[in-house]
């Protein structure tokens, strides 16, 4: 066999790189903090990259063909692409996609239906080739306001049917905004901002960047670390219901269930794993007839009474 | 103590949101049990049955293309198959339940009780039909805002919620089917347990202002 690497059914699949989303209003710093990454590569599409005191290397994009095409050896060297912005991104797209095909734009220069299929595509694409690249990717976005009675909520301006696939697509999506002493990250999804926390973060206080070069790099690497802690308890909690499963399934009478019943909660410990295996033990029981009877903690299951003719 | 669904927690919230279809009264109605299923009610029930046992109605003739059939609907198997065979194929724990989430607030214990479509280790399936799938943000967010993921993921210990939304239409021979399908993941945050808690207040709070309670009392309880 070739060099193909095989996951076991039981290996965990570990999480090497993120896309994290970050918004905000022009001047905050978004720029800046995406630059605070490990060995960043700035692909500009907004050509605004020369405002940032921490400026670091950079592509002034020009069309999107120039990066459509990226390989790992032209990223060779870097651990970070930043998309900045991210709502630019996909207006080279839709230009690029309109110059091989006009049928992708309307008259009006707004994608037909067909022209958002392939815009979203090909976006999604082009992110999941970066990652097999093993990159983290950052994306920054400009902030859209929208009033919905006394409340502004806050979100990434992205246009129309691009905005879902962009927010899928990302792992984590942080509101970055000036409070009283300085810039806030916050992941939260709030009544303010929409957000995506997986990792939890607090509202993160971003410090003074000369003295943090790599903040963000520092957040998004313990990021990694937490999902991938989570991947794993989560494969510990499939893999002992899937052994209580074989149990369950083996269970054919009302006096075996109800065995298995008293078994589960006598050995399981954790509680999310209980819950689990007793949906297991009560689905075998009804397909077997049973009926469940008495308080939940000491009840049994019985024979269902059969229906009188 | 009050015994509270995360469905009911998901009404106040769209009632909060000033929705047209959860005005005052209608919430209300919600609390108090009277709300007849609507035909798109029994729709998402019949689908149900067939995400949680789809073996078991699993309708196949040498003349006809495979359904799914329940009491009252037949589904198109194949297109079916499509939306919700990747969820199958994790062999998840099916109609899970849980009762042991309580919240203390100023009128009381609340009991939150929970019944996820399904678990895989430590993520939750959430099945949902639906006419529309527009993938606007408001769209987007009718399933990302709802406090019915964030009691789940309290109850079951989830790292994420995965909202499964499915639009059904009918063809030919009254024949439902799936016409496209979206999948919108939830992750936990922090703050999450702050904002249930708010939530169930709020809707505590609302019960006892209407003099609802012995609608939803665990014991003497009326329904």
């Amino acid at each position: 066999m070739s060099g193909m690497k095989i996951v076991k059914k039981s290996d965990p699949l570990g999480v090497d790189n993120i896309v994290l989303l970050m918004y905000g209003e022009p001047g905050v710093g978004k720029t800046s903090l995406a630059y605070a990454t490990r060995k960043p590569m700035l692909l500009d599409f907004d050509h605004g990259s020369h405002r940032s005191a921490f400026r670091g290397d950079s592509v002034q994009v020009e069309s999107w063909s120039e990066i459509s095409g990226l390989t790992k050896a032209d990223l060779e060297g870097y651990d970070t692409v930043v998309v900045d912005t991210v709502g630019r991104q996909l207006d080279y797209i839709v230009r690029g996609m309109a110059e091989k095909d006009p049928k992708f734009l309307n008259k009006n220069g707004a994608p037909t239906m067909q022209g958002w299929g392939a815009l979203k595509s090909t976006f999604s694409n082009w992110i999941n080739r970066l990652q097999t690249f093993g990159l983290n990717v950052v994306l920054t976005a400009h902030v859209k306001e929208e009033k919905s009675g006394d409340e502004v909520l806050k979100r990434p301006d992205i246009q129309g049917g691009s905005y879902m696939e962009v927010m899928k697509c990302a792992d984590m999506v942080g509101y970055l905004y000036r409070g009283p002493t300085g810039a806030l990250l916050d992941f939260n999804p709030t009544d303010r901002s929409v957000g995506k926390n997986a990792p939890e973060l607090e509202i993160l206080e971003i410090p003074n960047l000369h003295k943090a070069p790599d903040y963000l790099g520092q957040v998004i690497a313990n990021s990694i670390e937490t999902l991938n802690e989570r991947n794993h308890a989560s494969r510990v909690v499939a893999d002992e219901v899937s052994d209580w499963r074989g149990k369950v399934e083996a269970a054919s009478n009302k006096d075996q269930v109800n065995a298995l019943k008293e078994k589960c909660i006598a050995e399981i410990e954790s509680k999310l794993i209980l819950k689990q295996v007793k949906g297991l033990i009560v689905d075998r029981a009804a397909s077997l007839g049973l009926v469940y009877e008495g308080s939940p903690a000491k009840g049994r299951f019985e024979e269902a009474p059969r229906a009188s003719a | 103590m009050l015994r509270l669904s995360a469905t009911l927690l998901d009404s106040y919230r769209h009632y909060l949101d000033g929705m047209p279809w959860m005005e005052e009264a209608d919430l209300i109605d919600r609390i108090s049990g009277e709300v007849e299923p609507t035909p798109e009610m029994e729709l998402g029930t019949a689908f149900h049955k067939i995400f949680a046992n789809p073996d078991g109605h699993l309708i196949m003739d040498r003349h006809s293309a495979a359904v799914y059939r329940t009491e009252s609907h037949d589904f198109d198997a194949e297109r079916v198959d499509t939306a919700l065979n990747d969820i199958w194929q994790l062999r998840p724990v099916y109609e899970c339940k849980d009762e042991e989430l309580v919240f203390q607030t100023e009128r009381g214990p609340a009991r939150l009780v929970c019944m996820a479509d399904a678990l895989s280790g430590l993520t939750c399936y959430e099945l949902k039909t639906t006419k529309k799938i527009d993938r606007s943000p408001r769209w987007l967010e009718r399933y990302t805002n709802s406090f019915q993921w964030r009691a789940y993921a309290l109850a079951f210990g989830s790292w994420e919620v995965t909202y499964r939304i499915v639009k059904l239409e009918q063809i030919e021979n009254g024949i439902w089917t799936v016409t496209d399908h979206e999948t919108i993941p939830c992750p936990r945050y922090d703050g999450l347990t702050r904002d249930v808690q708010e939530a169930v207040e709020g809707l505590t709070a609302f019960i006892y202002h209407f003099d609802l309670e012995p609608f939803k009392l665990e014991s003497g309880n009326l329904m």
